[in-house]
């Protein structure tokens, strides 16, 4: 496993610059959150972490080729239950004993045959956040994980993902700087450019 | 509230069968006209006769296929035109070509290549083709492109989006293209067989019947048409339903 090194990177949308010369290094098997105003870029520089996005000028080096992923939005199939939503991604690797363990821990016990688009908006965060822990990538990239889930499920959640993830990469972008502590996270504040 | 709804529809059946047999009786004239008490007196003779279930079982084996292939080749190319743009644009003029031109010259134009046994399964297959295709491929393009992000990131194999991403988005345009695919494959099927007059179909019974101006078997043939047509679309449809539940259901 790789520092995930950024080197000048730089992106504009249209007149707006997003990112300009920003340089950071993200070191291996560590937690970071990445904190910031809205629209300083936080999300774009994921989106180009992920290759959603190419930067104008700039280096990312060190992405694994396995990465795991909390979107800003669920992006569940809401026709399947949590545990079809794991197996989406999991394939048959992850046993299903495995999968209710982890939804258990994230404090999830409802029927597991239930379909997802039954679930309420944090209950679908916590299926979200458990597939990308089941899915075994070497960076976890995770979008405002927290949102919708209440003071206590985020303990529970932060602890269950700091608990899964130990030695691995972890960037997480947030708003709020006490799920930074709840994920005992080194932070890395980003400006908007004016 | 719904079995009001029914009640009216049953009404409306009747009406039309009191105008129908009220203009019958007016007319007086079984040559234009026949009544429905007529046809209703023929179809309980004429299952009896000896070529009855045989053009039935002739002509539905054909259209039935027809259809078929039209589905398969129809979900098969719109799933590769939704991977290869290249492929829908190729194949954009010849769908746009069936669509246009009316069945009755495809029909005669088949005619030269094929015989008359086999004209059924090509024009029904020809008129299920386009509307299976950009139903399903309209399906195909409304699956949100962050799932398909999402499916990337994680490397999910092409089995496992087509069985939780793909079906699901695909179900509602698949099964509004069936229901109209197989009213049209009936309708353009026996189309090609009165016009191609194969032996033994029921577009065979319906032009002797023109023919010879039995405007009573007409109709009847007509009302057998319109039954196995129905009847199979839906149990097909219920099939289908069922098929997609089964898979669908995890």
């Amino acid at each position: 496993m790789k520092d995930i090194v950024i080197n000048a990177l730089s992106k504009r949308f249209g007149e707006q610059q997003v990112l300009r010369d920003f340089s950071a290094v993200f070191p291996a098997g560590e937690t970071v959150c990445i904190m910031g105003p809205s629209g300083c870029g936080k999300t774009t520089l994921l989106n180009i972490l992920l290759g959603f996005e190419s930067p104008d000028a700039g280096t990312v080096a060190g992405i694994p080729a396995r990465i795991s992923v909390v979107f800003q939005e669920d992006r569940l199939c809401e026709e399947f239950s949590a545990l079809a939503n794991i197996h989406l991604v999991t394939g048959k690797t992850v046993p299903d004993a495995d999968i209710l363990d982890c939804l258990r821990e994230l404090g999830l016990s409802e029927d597991p045959g239930k379909v997802v688009g039954a679930y309420s908006g944090g209950m679908k965060r916590r299926v979200a956040i458990a597939r990308a822990l089941l899915s075994e990538g070497e960076l976890l990239i995770m979008d405002e994980p927290f949102k919708g889930l209440d003071e206590g499920t985020r303990e529970i959640v932060a602890a269950s993902i700091r608990r899964r993830t130990r030695g691995k990469t972890v960037i997480m972008v947030t708003h709020d700087p006490e799920e930074a502590r709840m994920m005992q996270a080194s932070v890395m504040e980003m400006r908007k450019i004016v | 509230m719904q079995n009001k709804a029914v009640l009216k529809k049953i009404a409306a059946v009747f009406l039309t069968l009191a105008v129908w047999q009220a203009a019958a009786m007016i007319l007086d004239q079984k040559v234009l006209l026949a009544s429905p008490v007529s046809v209703l007196l023929r179809l309980g003779t004429i299952w009896t006769e000896e070529q009855f279930f045989s053009s039935i079982w002739f002509s539905f084996i054909r259209i039935v296929g027809g259809f078929a292939l039209g589905l398969f080749l129809g979900v098969l190319l719109a799933v590769l035109s939704g991977k290869f743009q290249t492929l829908e644009i190729l194949l954009w003029p010849m769908f746009m070509a069936i669509k246009s031109v009316p069945v009755a010259s495809f029909i005669v134009i088949s005619l030269i290549w094929l015989t008359s046994a086999n004209l059924s399964i090509f024009i029904s297959f020809l008129m299920v083709l386009p509307i299976v295709y950009t139903n399903v491929l309209q399906g195909i393009r409304s699956i949100d492109p962050k799932m398909t992000q999402m499916a990337d990131v994680f490397h999910v194999p092409w089995t496992r989006r087509l069985h939780y991403l793909w079906l699901p988005q695909i179900r509602p345009y698949l099964l509004s293209a069936c229901t109209m695919a197989l009213g049209l494959a009936w309708k353009s099927g026996i189309a090609a067989e009165i016009i191609g007059i194969p032996d033994g179909s029921i577009g065979e019974m319906l032009y002797n019947a023109k023919a010879y101006l039995n405007t009573v078997d007409l109709f009847a043939w007509t009302v057998i048409i319109v039954a196995v047509s129905i009847g199979f679309e839906k149990l097909f449809l219920a099939l289908l339903r069922g098929g997609f539940g089964r898979l669908l259901r995890k």
